[in-house]
């Protein structure tokens, strides 16, 4: 709501210059957005008055004025020709400024002329064609326009809460302004001068539907001649984002930001059958509005009719066809109220916000609508010669009335946490025109306050302590530390995923955290099936973008996409996770279900060249290395992992990981129609884990295991097996053998080529021994060897390589 | 039984320290020098094994062979001992001549980063767990009773069309802030309640350097008796002065949420001018960063806490924007887009 400071000054009597006064308003609850110092484009033009026009001796197409400036009398030529003697015009003198051009004396055609005529387009004052600007015998000569016409201001841009209606117009804030600068209020005076015919006898008004519409009130306006806006109003208009329209159109929105009650004005004679109903759309109604869209209504939409069609969308926009023009007459002033619920939804359902409806949406008071509606008919009357009708129609079947709510001044003091007298809060109370009538009630003390209906946000205590906490000023409240005895910490889920993520980071990998939104053309880039499980996404109502309609049932995706994003900006190596939620819709439960993942990427490059050191691609094994150490960070003991069926995923690089029989998730390299799908370069090796497996899974309690202080023996083993036997065939083996006293088996080397036979592989593994009784002997270690080799041998038909 | 004559075993002895001797002497390295000791000295060593076997020999002789084996196993250990310490001398001497480029690139580790919004969230979650809060979580995908209705925002109440709202359906939202949860937390919970709820929430706006349509929020609460603005306005002191420095400044002004009255907006010191006004802060030292208020009574009755025994306050703000304005990033695109070499900076 955009508010000049000198306007404001017409209604409230304070005495605080524009910087403190925007303090004042933050300070007590009105947001100040912006202030912004608008400047004429001009300078030093003056109201001068055109005694003589001759024409020019050395051209014939231009005059020769003689003009009073009030200290002097100026000659000046002046290629307009629409100007008569005895005009006042606007005239920049030498030495003013008009748009950074300074005026100076100057010769046309043999002829000095002392400064310029100027026209509304060179002052930035209307946008009317290029003639002298006639000002109207409100100006006196020798006036500065500027001046005259208050350009030179401060705009005030403020934000109004959605509960704070009231303030939507300037005897709003005025009263505001008033309550915290203890200065007086000036409302301005109406007195209706009427005349002629009555009201009643020339329209006849019907409420068909009261509840969406508590109060009606209208009055006539005759004979108007339509003129040109005063240009004090057009300069005020402009300056709070309204376009001068007509003289009718700009006084109803002038009006309407003085006291924040919409108006809205229709040209009598084009109202059918004279009649005025207030109804429901009927279904299949179209109204073309003022914006010149044509609008489809449906039956729960309110609407101004005439005796046959809607003439406006009540409380939202008038109809092109009732519009004021400069034709009109006579003109049906309209201050009515409305439901706000129903403008609400009328307007969402339209998409059409106005300056009425942005009112009436928050819900006005219904008392308000008459002295807007005679201001109106008062500065119509006054600016077109108009004649004002007698009497009022005003349909006000269920009139608001005050209403009290009491204050206890101790509960206010409590909650705010100050100790302001019951005498001030008083005092604060008044200042805002809520009346206090002091009660006692059961020996506690309790004010009731009286509350006028233009507040429509006070209803119980809780309102009225804001009241008071706000214009005494919140600075004034002490800050002190709540006591208590609660324990502040994580619990036992959250430490786990705090732990995870630094886990994560340990091992190189980079956070990120994406959208959690996807699209459903991504499960066809995965190459999922018609009835995979993951494409039962929820779907967004609205959505913003088209990339954006479904909330994601897989962080893979995401993942894939930043990693094409950063390969694309030539990094070489990705390594990334995130840590978020999925969103998959469970029958029979209202809300879905939001399992926490774990979603892994890592692509190109783990180790960069380095004069020491040879690059390093990631594969399979970096991402299981990493699933490895996460699990050893939780304790989880025992993974398991099966051959993965993903068509996402490579088929023989890809596995299936399981904790006992719970599945924790996926892992492996990207199928290569998918790394295509995604105009992935380079293969991406992918995990996905289910953050709550995890949490289940990993121990609670650990213990102590004791610290074996014998030497170790070890000792490296060669074995050449069929291409077939996968070295968790081999482990198991070997742990089986090796007993309790077999400390760690570590695989080292793989070898395949011409040494061994051809479809073999050789796998060399190093064994340490311990033993928490004593030393082992040779004899011993060399038993429990033998006792391995001997198993693979026959279970395996491994064979020990020399 | 013995078999050797005792002149023999002299004569042994005399061998032994003789071949010892030179061997030691040839020995170029620690290894050699251990089997040499080990060779006559050790538990199966032939000095040893003379001097375990005295006890077999007739009583006048043992003394002279005793004495002999004696001598040469000291005088063995002396040389070999010796000879160790100079090699390690060398060995010392022969490192200290090696050097290396220093400067040459290290070799890395590798190191992860967390995301700025976590490392951010941790920072302040570690804050109010340090003033006695507990974490509490709710889910996104909100049903209308939850984000709207128990929060004093009935359907048609104006406030609704303060923020856009995605829906997955008419009654479903996806939250537009974390408060749910702390209706959630409470329905569960009774008083005293000191909580804070991080977390992702949406609104249907575009992005752009300042707004995003997944964006996270951190909000607290406390309900407990004698509950006042005063103590709001101390703890949000404690949040500023921790996460902007010692010393930052932090003013309340009025507002308006639905589920607090009286409600403020939290201002903190600009940090780029030190409150005395510059472009950051649109010249007035101040910089909106928070929401809050005194929880609503209808907040807390609806959830059937007694709001006459017991007040609360709450409070709530955009991680994104805390950590656009301690690190100075002007574009919040940044934190969605996850190129590494942002992610990398923190």
């Amino acid at each position: 709501m955009k508010i000049p400071y000198k306007w404001l000054k017409k209604y409230v009597d304070f005495d605080l210059l524009p910087q403190k006064l925007s303090e004042a308003l933050n300070v007590s609850g009105t947001r100040v957005e912006t202030v912004t110092l608008r400047k004429a484009t001009f300078n030093n033009v003056l109201v001068g008055k055109i005694l003589k026009i001759k024409s020019h001796p050395n051209s014939e197409k231009l005059l020769l004025c003689e003009v009073d400036i009030g200290k002097e009398k100026l000659s000046i030529v002046c290629g307009a020709h629409n100007i008569k003697e005895g005009d006042l015009v606007p005239v920049a003198v030498v030495g003013s400024k008009i748009k950074n051009q300074n005026i100076n004396k100057r010769e046309v055609k043999g002829i000095n002329s002392q400064g310029m005529l100027c026209s509304s387009i060179e002052l930035d004052l209307g946008e009317e064609e290029d003639t002298i600007l006639i000002l109207d015998n409100t100006f006196e000569i020798g006036q500065d326009l500027a001046d005259i016409l208050e350009i030179n201001d401060y705009i005030y841009d403020l934000e109004i809460t959605p509960i704070r209606p009231d303030c939507l117009g300037v005897i709003g804030i005025a009263r505001e302004v008033a309550a915290f600068s203890n200065s007086s209020l000036k409302i301005p005076q109406v007195i209706l001068e009427e005349k002629g015919l009555k009201i009643d006898d020339i329209v006849e008004v019907i409420v068909e539907d009261k509840k969406l519409c508590p109060r009606y009130s209208i009055k006539i306006v005759d004979d108007i001649k339509m003129k040109k806006t005063p240009l004090w109003m057009q300069v005020l208009l402009k300056s709070i984002g309204i376009r001068p329209i007509n003289c009718v159109a700009d006084i109803s929105n002038f009006v309407m930001w003085e006291t924040g009650q919409p108006l809205h004005i229709f040209d009598f004679e084009k109202i059918g059958g004279k009649k005025v109903v207030i109804r429901k759309a009927k279904e299949g109604e179209k109204i073309l509005n003022l914006d010149g869209n044509l609008r489809n209504l449906d039956s729960s939409m309110l609407v101004i009719a005439d005796k046959e069609y809607p003439i406006a969308i009540a409380g939202v926009m008038g109809g092109l066809e009732s519009e004021v023009t400069y034709s009109t007459k006579r003109v049906l002033i309209e201050s009515a109220n409305f439901n706000q619920a129903n403008i609400m939804r009328t307007s969402k359902k339209l998409r059409l916000r106005t300056e009425a409806s942005n009112r009436f949406e928050k819900g006005l008071d219904p008392n308000s609508t008459i002295f807007a509606l005679n201001r109106c008919a008062q500065l119509i009357k006054n600016y077109t010669e108009g004649n004002i009708i007698k009497g009022v129609i005003d349909i006000y079947l269920d009139p608001v009335s005050q209403w009290s709510v009491k204050l206890r001044p101790e509960r206010a003091n409590k909650i705010i946490g100050i100790d302001i007298k019951q005498k001030r809060m008083e005092e604060i109370l008044n200042s805002l025109e809520l009346k206090v009538k002091k009660i006692e009630e059961v020996s506690r003390k309790v004010i009731e306050v009286q509350i006028p209906t233009f507040r429509t946000d006070l209803r119980s205590e809780i309102d009225l302590i804001e009241e008071v906490a706000r214009i005494h000023n919140f600075d004034n409240i002490q800050a002190i530390l709540p006591v208590h005895s609660q324990k502040g910490e994580l619990n036992r889920e959250q430490n786990i995923v705090r732990n995870l993520k630094n886990v994560m980071i340990s091992q190189g990998f980079y956070e990120v955290w994406n959208f959690s939104f996807d699209h459903p053309k991504s499960f066809d880039l995965l190459r999922l099936d018609e009835k995979d499980q993951l494409r039962n996404a929820m779907e967004l109502q609205n959505p913003i973008t088209k990339e954006h309609t479904i909330m994601r049932t897989t962080l893979i995706p995401g993942l894939l996409n930043t990693v094409r994003i950063n390969l694309f900006r030539g990094e070489t190596g990705i390594y990334i996770f995130e840590l978020a939620k999925k969103f998959s819709p469970k029958e029979g439960q209202f809300l879905p279900d939001e399992p926490l993942y774990l979603g892994v990427a890592a692509c190109g490059l783990i180790k960069q060249s380095h004069w020491l050191e040879k690059a390093e691609e990631v594969d399979f094994y970096l991402i299981k290395g990493l699933l490895e150490k996460i699990c050893e960070s939780l304790y989880i003991k025992d993974l398991k992992f099966l051959p993965l069926s993903h068509p996402s995923f490579h088929p023989g690089k890809s596995a299936k990981i399981l904790i006992g029989n719970k599945e924790l998730g996926i892992l492996g390299q990207i199928h290569p129609e998918v790394q295509n799908n995604f105009n992935l370069d380079k293969p991406v090796y992918i995990m996905e884990l289910d953050c709550n497996i995890l949490i289940e899974e990993s121990q609670k309690c650990m213990y102590f295991q004791e610290i074996i202080k014998h030497p170790k023996s070890a000792i490296d083993l060669a074995i050449v097996v069929d291409e077939q036997v996968s070295w968790s065939q081999i482990s198991d083996i070997v742990k089986e053998e090796g007993g309790k006293k077999l400390e760690e088996l570590r695989l080292f080397d793989i070898y395949r080529g011409d040494q061994i036979e051809k479809g073999k592989k050789s796998m060399a593994f190093n064994l340490s021994f311990r033993d928490p009784k004593g030393s082992l002997t040779d004899r011993e270690v060399n038993i429990i060897t033998n006792r391995i080799i001997k198993a693979l041998k026959e279970k395996i038909s491994a064979k020990l390589r020399e | 039984m013995i078999e050797k004559g005792n002149d023999r075993y002299i004569k042994d002895i005399e061998k032994y320290l003789k071949d010892s001797l030179i061997e030691t002497d040839k020995a170029s390295t620690i290894d050699e020098l251990e089997k040499i000791y080990y060779q006559y000295l050790g538990r199966k060593g032939k000095i040893t094994y003379i001097l375990r076997s005295l006890s077999s020999l007739p009583k006048d002789k043992r003394p002279l062979v005793g004495k002999k084996a004696n001598e040469a196993s000291k005088r063995i250990e002396k040389f070999v001992n010796e000879k160790k310490n100079n090699l390690k001398k060398k060995v010392v001497e022969k490192v200290l001549k090696e050097e290396i480029d220093i400067t040459l690139p290290g070799r890395q580790l590798q190191l992860g980063k967390l995301h700025l919004i976590t490392k951010t969230i941790n920072e302040i979650v570690d804050i109010f767990i340090g003033m006695g809060y507990k974490v509490a979580e709710g889910p996104e995908v909100e049903s209308d009773y939850y984000n709207f209705e128990a929060l004093n925002i009935p359907p048609d109440h104006p406030a609704r069309t303060l923020q856009d709202t995605l829906f997955i359906t008419d009654k479903m939202p996806l939250r537009t802030h974390t408060s749910p949860v702390q209706i959630r937390f409470m329905e569960r919970n009774k008083p005293p309640i000191y909580i804070i709820s991080p977390g992702r929430v949406y609104r249907r706006d575009n992005i752009d350097p300042t707004h995003s349509p997944v964006f996270t929020q951190f909000e607290g609460l406390v309900v407990d008796r004698g509950i006042s603005m005063a103590h709001l306005k101390a703890t949000l002191e404690v949040f500023a002065e921790k996460v902007f420095g010692e010393g930052t400044k932090v003013r309340l002004l009025p507002s308006y949420f639905p589920y607090t009255e009286p409600s403020a907006e939290v201002l903190v010191q600009c940090q780029e001018c030190m409150g005395k006004g510059c472009s950051v802060c649109t010249r007035s030292g101040w910089i909106e960063i928070l929401g809050s208020g005194m929880v609503h009574p209808y907040v807390l009755e609806n959830v059937g806490i007694d709001s006459e025994e017991y007040t609360g306050f709450a409070f709530g703000m955009g991680v994104e924007r805390i950590a656009m304005l301690k690190y100075k990033i002007s574009d919040m695109r940044l934190f969605f887009e996850n190129d590494l070499r942002f992610l990398k900076q923190f």
